[in-house]
């Protein structure tokens, strides 16, 4: 399945491709815009010189003349730029133009005229002296003067810097407004980035307390939201605490059931050994047996529901040390008549992520399994270490581990009963007092953390217990 | 020597305080932890058995006042409560050890002598003074090797003076021990019973010692 792409990066793509877009019609439409206004002003100024040089013309004799005291005096200034020329019609379409008279600024060149490719446009002309053509093109207008049977063609060009003496500033304002409008683009792009940065910062700040969260050091996503994020957060806190509370009560639901199946199955197991004592060996056995079987089913309701509250993800963290140390004191007291060495090396700071009851419950049946075994010393060593996540990079990057070694000085076993140890309720010395549930137990909850069990033998003789469980992030 | 036993469902109390007795106990029962909790703290008891899960006030909250006041008998924790996290609680809070139900009558009562024994620093289940011979476990009495029937008050009175061979005792505090709380108590029957024990294992087994009470006389 395809990867979801990133919100962010969708956003700042869109916004670079909206910044780009801008800039293309704004560029498009400025060009255009300038050069529709630059042809009206041409035209409007070409008419007005193209008025003045019709009226100053007159027909006298059959000749045309021309009152030039009325005319713009460039006209009379030699390669001015505004010119004007009166020809005669000719039906050949390539014909050079026969000039019956024409501007003194022409200095004796001749225009020629180039109809344009519409109406839009304006005709172009050029100057041409000794059958060259040479100079710029001209904008230029062109007009039919009719005389008796003779058609004439009256032709006004000027420079564009005579049209329009503003040209040259405007034509560099367009110059700068490239720049101007790429950096416009560029700057619209880099508020992009910004604001698509600013607005998802609240997901990051979620992010960034949910790790929070996962150190232990708070259960809800506290903080300052925007009104858009709040409602999600409002509701994943919801969702935690719904699901926290539903987990608790779902387990001390299925635990208080389970214990309190527990005191009758105390009185009948008692009923059943004062019937044995009194010679009902049969009953006794029967009434034993059922009550050993329910207090298995209790034993293993209570794993499940210690199991559903578990999870590799945990968001609790608690002390190895204090554990230990509060379990060492408890085992004491318990095996009083048993003389022991326990020494622990357990760092302050190393930490199991999860519950605190779970890793009791671990250290509790592995010690108390130690003590029963041990001729006289039992040794603890905890330490930090890299997690073996297989294939998951992310949270090989994420996790650490760590490693508790619990050595005894006892029988130990060989590597057949190693194996066997950790089978389910399987118990191999049938003489000691236990249930023969603890190492399963163990080995159990250590999965539900997806931590490793793993027996050696002991350089101190006995029984070598290894377990690798979640810590600190 | 007097237990007593806080517990609440009244089936197993009585199962309790049937085996107790039948080991040469006197047996004191409180159904709920208001109860226990004062019991516990205006009757000098040799060894408590606590519930848990004690009506009223829980067993935790009991055991953790007792010790408060400086209560110092042994503490058996009775529990459906069978994780380490709580057995840990438990003996944080001042028990001295720890049965989960449902268990064997026999593990209980081993777990009570070892406490008695732990209380007094007795090693083995045998208390011997002279030629007499008292087992805790079989609650047999011998002389020379034969054995001796008891009733079941006057092998408490024995048991308690010889788990208490370097004292005088006074006859309340025998009274206190050998007597259950709801039992008809009457210091004049101690004499009955010492003279008795005297009669069944010779006159010199216990000295009264004047104005203070009964001592185990040298044999």
């Amino acid at each position: 399945m395809k990867q979801p792409t990133s919100l962010r990066r969708y956003l700042f793509v869109g916004s670079i491709l909206w910044g780009l877009g801008l800039l293309l019609v704004g560029l498009s439409v400025s060009f255009k815009l300038f050069e529709s206004h630059m042809k009206a002003r041409h035209r409007g100024s070409l008419e007005v010189y193209m008025q003045q040089v019709s009226e100053a013309i007159s027909f006298k004799e059959d000749r045309p003349r021309i009152a030039i005291h009325i005319l713009d005096p460039r006209f009379q200034i030699p390669t001015s730029g505004l010119y004007w020329q009166l020809d005669l019609h000719s039906d050949h379409p390539s014909a050079v133009p026969a000039p019956i008279l024409r501007s003194a600024s022409l200095n004796g060149s001749l225009l020629i005229v180039k109809a344009p490719k519409d109406s839009h446009h304006l005709p172009s002309a050029r100057l041409s002296s000794g059958g060259e053509v040479h100079g710029p093109k001209l904008p230029a207008l062109r007009q039919s003067i009719p005389f008796d049977d003779m058609r004439f063609h009256l032709t006004v060009a000027a420079e564009e810097m005579v049209l329009d003496p503003a040209h040259a500033f405007e034509e560099r304002a367009l110059k700068y407004l490239e720049p101007v409008l790429i950096l416009a683009a560029v700057l619209s792009m880099v508020l992009g980035y910004l604001s698509v940065r600013r607005g998802f910062q609240p997901l990051k700040e979620i992010k960034d307390r949910l790790h929070v969260m996962r150190m232990g050091q708070s259960n809800l996503l506290t903080g300052r939201f925007p009104a858009e994020v709040r409602p999600l957060v409002d509701e994943l806190n919801e969702l935690i605490t719904h699901s926290e509370r539903t987990v608790a009560r779902a387990r001390a639901d299925a635990e208080d059931l389970a214990h309190s199946l527990k005191t009758p199955l105390a009185v009948v197991t008692n009923e059943a050994e004062r019937l044995q004592y009194a010679g009902y060996d049969e009953t006794a056995e029967i009434i034993q047996q059922q009550t050993k079987t329910l207090r298995r089913y209790v034993e293993s309701h209570l794993a499940r529901s210690r199991a559903a509250s578990i999870g590799p993800r945990s968001y609790t963290y608690c002390e190895v040390k204090i554990s230990v140390d509060r379990l060492a004191r408890t085992l004491m007291r318990l095996h009083a008549d048993k003389e022991v060495a326990f020494v622990s090396d357990v760092p302050e700071e190393l930490q199991f992520r999860g519950n605190v009851a779970d890793l009791e419950e671990v250290l509790g049946n592995l010690i108390d399994n130690s003590w029963r075994f041990a001729e006289g010393r039992i040794e603890l060593k905890g330490e930090q270490v890299p997690c073996e996540h297989e294939g998951d990079r992310e949270r090989k990057e994420e996790d650490s581990c760590i490693r508790l070694c619990i050595d005894d000085d006892g029988p130990g076993l060989d590597a057949a009963q190693r194996e066997n140890a950790l089978r389910r309720g399987v118990r191999l010395d049938q003489e000691r007092s236990g249930s023969g549930l603890g190492l399963t137990i163990v080995r159990d909850i250590t999965n539900l953390y997806g931590g490793q069990m793993k027996l050696d033998s002991s350089p101190l003789g006995g029984l070598r217990v290894i377990l690798i469980l979640p810590g600190s992030y | 020597m007097h237990i007593l036993v806080a517990e609440d469902e009244p089936r197993l109390a009585e199962q309790l305080r049937t085996a107790l007795e039948e080991a040469g106990y006197a047996v004191t029962v409180a159904p709920d932890g208001e109860e226990a909790l004062y019991q516990g703290l205006h009757q000098p008891f040799d060894i408590v058995i606590l519930d848990l899960g004690l009506p009223r006030i829980d067993g935790l909250t009991v055991l953790r006042r007792w010790r408060a006041e400086r209560m110092d008998r042994p503490i058996l924790v009775l529990t459906a409560r069978n994780s380490w996290h709580e057995k840990v609680e438990g003996i944080d809070a001042g028990a001295d050890d720890y049965l989960t139900k449902p268990f064997r009558m026999e593990e209980l009562l081993a777990r009570v002598r070892a406490l008695l024994r732990r209380s007094r620093r007795i090693l083995g289940s045998e208390l011997r003074h002279g030629s007499i011979l008292l087992d805790t476990r079989t609650t047999r009495v011998t002389k020379n090797g034969l054995a001796v029937k008891l009733t079941a008050l006057e092998y408490r009175l024995l048991a308690y003076l010889m788990h208490h061979p370097e004292r005088a005792i006074s006859r309340t505090e025998l009274v206190e021990h050998i007597y259950s709380q709801d039992a008809d108590r009457d210091s004049n029957t101690i004499e009955v019973f010492v003279a008795r024990l005297r009669r069944k294992l010779g006159t010199k087994l216990i000295t009264t010692v004047r104005g203070v009470g009964y001592r185990l006389g040298d044999l």
